[in-house]
């Protein structure tokens, strides 16, 4: 014969499961005590809640059917001795590259050597103007004199300019020379070099005692590449420095020597690099 | 302790992105992750699905962990990981859980660590693991994380509050109503398990008193 058990409430399991793990406090502990002893089946529902508990506890751990381990070529980003490593390479890199556009560019593109106006800028300030280094073509090619022509308008001013250079005493090395050698006219503004290098040679000072004695090719010659060149305007007073933009393009005139300070800066850089460079390949 | 200077060292190479040294965790713990995830999912092919996802993400998200308990840690991914593929399958039931529940057999874990047994008790202790499954596997799965944790596992409330993110309070509710149902379910079955596996100071039953659930086949 049956023994129908009285179900139990979700709080009596509640009560029971907390039992089991001894979290009721002393007061409901005796409570729930004093019921076990009371209610048979009360008791049977805790003995068989542990009973549960305990094939639960018995189940084993399983071992992995196979390994879950992540592919390092996959998932792997370098350890960071290794990233360090390849960063300091990548910069000495770089900066090697970066050192040798900088010793080309001190070595190809000169500062110009010439008389310096008196009161001019330092010869540095004014290399960055764009008429001395980044107008090579101009002062390569002569042709482009006859639109800088007019000497007649153009001289008082560079004469006012030639009154403020400052003095210098680097010699012109011939580079600006080996720009300027095709061409006839260069030859003869060479000849124009030794007065200007009595006095402050600088970049777009060369040109500046030119119209004193210009080159007989600033007749007017058209040629194709004057289109490349600033049209000239002229006028009768234009700033100083469009000034010597303008008259630094007849730069056959002038000597040039190497951008010394970039060939320094080129030749530092160069050196910390290819120390980075070796430094991030041991640590590799 | 020297076992747990060795994990932080290997936690800490880990988040620098050291794979060898994840890889090193991964085999500390991947037994542990796969029992709770194949106690959980109940399906040994999903487990192990549900286990790769959550080494993954948990090497994906180990610069966020902060604690020092990395195998709390990685738990909650596990058990994160599970509730995604449980959901992913509730949206595809291509493979049911109830239908798992129900076969004579589910898909058994490789052989299980045991001192030598015959035949007889090998083919015995399967039946009464597979039992087990088959009742967890019957709960909903909010009931069955908290369980596996707590009962399978060992774990403290305060452990598993940590690892599923829960109150106290849930826990000990959700626990105590998986353990009544899987005591039920496992009176469904009790003829079944074997002597050796219930309590010693069970009280026995006279033949007029039969529980009223036992009537598993």
């Amino acid at each position: 014969m049956s023994v129908t058990r009285p179900p139990l409430s979700e709080r009596d399991w509640a009560q029971l499961s907390a039992y089991l793990d001894g979290k009721l406090n002393a007061r409901q502990r005796a409570a729930l005590e004093r019921r076990l002893a009371a209610e048979p089946h009360l008791r049977q529902a805790l003995t068989e809640l542990h009973e549960t508990v305990a094939l639960l506890r018995a189940l084993p751990t399983l071992p992995a059917p196979r390994n879950f381990t992540l592919d390092p070529t996959l998932y792997g980003r370098a350890p960071r001795r290794w990233r360090v490593a390849a960063a300091l390479q990548l910069s000495g890199a770089l900066g090697t590259a970066l050192a040798v556009v900088l010793i080309v560019l001190g070595v190809l593109f000169p500062a110009q050597q010439s008389a310096r106006p008196q009161n001019a800028p330092p010869a540095e300030n004014v290399a960055w103007l764009p008429t001395a280094s980044s107008t090579p073509t101009v002062a390569a090619t002569p042709q482009a004199l006859p639109t800088f022509a007019p000497p007649a308008t153009a001289a008082p001013e560079e004469e006012a300019l030639g009154g403020m250079a400052a003095p210098a005493d680097e010699a012109a090395p011939p580079a600006q020379a080996f720009f300027a050698a095709p061409l006839g006219e260069a030859a003869e503004a060479e000849g124009a070099i030794p007065p200007a290098l009595e006095g402050a040679p600088q970049p777009e000072a060369p040109t500046l005692r030119e119209p004193q004695a210009p080159p007989p090719t600033l007749t007017p010659s058209p040629s194709p590449s004057a289109t490349a060149t600033p049209t000239p305007t002229p006028s009768a007073t234009p700033t100083p420095t469009k000034a010597r933009e303008k008259i630094a393009a007849p730069a056959p005139t002038t000597a040039s020597r190497p951008r010394w300070w970039l060939v320094g800066a080129g030749s530092v850089i160069l050196l910390v690099s290819l120390g980075l460079w070796r430094w991030g390949k041991r640590r590799a | 302790m020297n076992t747990q200077a060795d994990e932080n060292a290997l936690v800490r190479a880990a988040q620098q992105g050291d794979v060898e040294a994840f890889n090193a965790l991964v085999l500390r713990y991947q037994d542990l992750a796969y029992t709770v995830a194949y106690r959980v999912m109940g399906e040994s092919e999903a487990a192990a699905d549900a286990t790769q996802e959550a080494f993954i993400a948990a090497f994906r998200k180990l610069r966020q962990f902060r604690g020092k308990n990395f195998r709390a840690w990685l738990l909650r991914i596990v058990t994160n990981a599970c509730y995604d593929e449980l959901r992913r399958r509730q949206r595809r039931p291509t493979v049911s859980l109830d239908a798992l529940s129900n076969s004579p057999r589910p898909a058994a874990p490789s052989p299980l660590h045991a001192p030598p047994e015959s035949p007889e008790q090998h083919l015995q202790r399967r039946e009464l693991h597979d039992a087990i499954q088959r009742c967890l596997n019957a709960l909903p799965a909010e009931q069955r994380i908290v369980a596996v944790l707590a009962d399978v596992q060992g774990y403290s409330y305060q452990e598993v509050a940590h690892i599923a993110r829960l109150r106290l309070g849930t826990v000990k509710s959700r626990l105590s109503r998986a353990r009544a149902r899987l005591r039920e379910c496992l009176q469904a079955v009790r003829e079944l398990l074997p002597a050796a596996y219930r309590l010693k100071d069970e009280p026995t039953r006279g033949p007029a008193d039969p529980p009223q659930e036992t009537q598993g086949s």
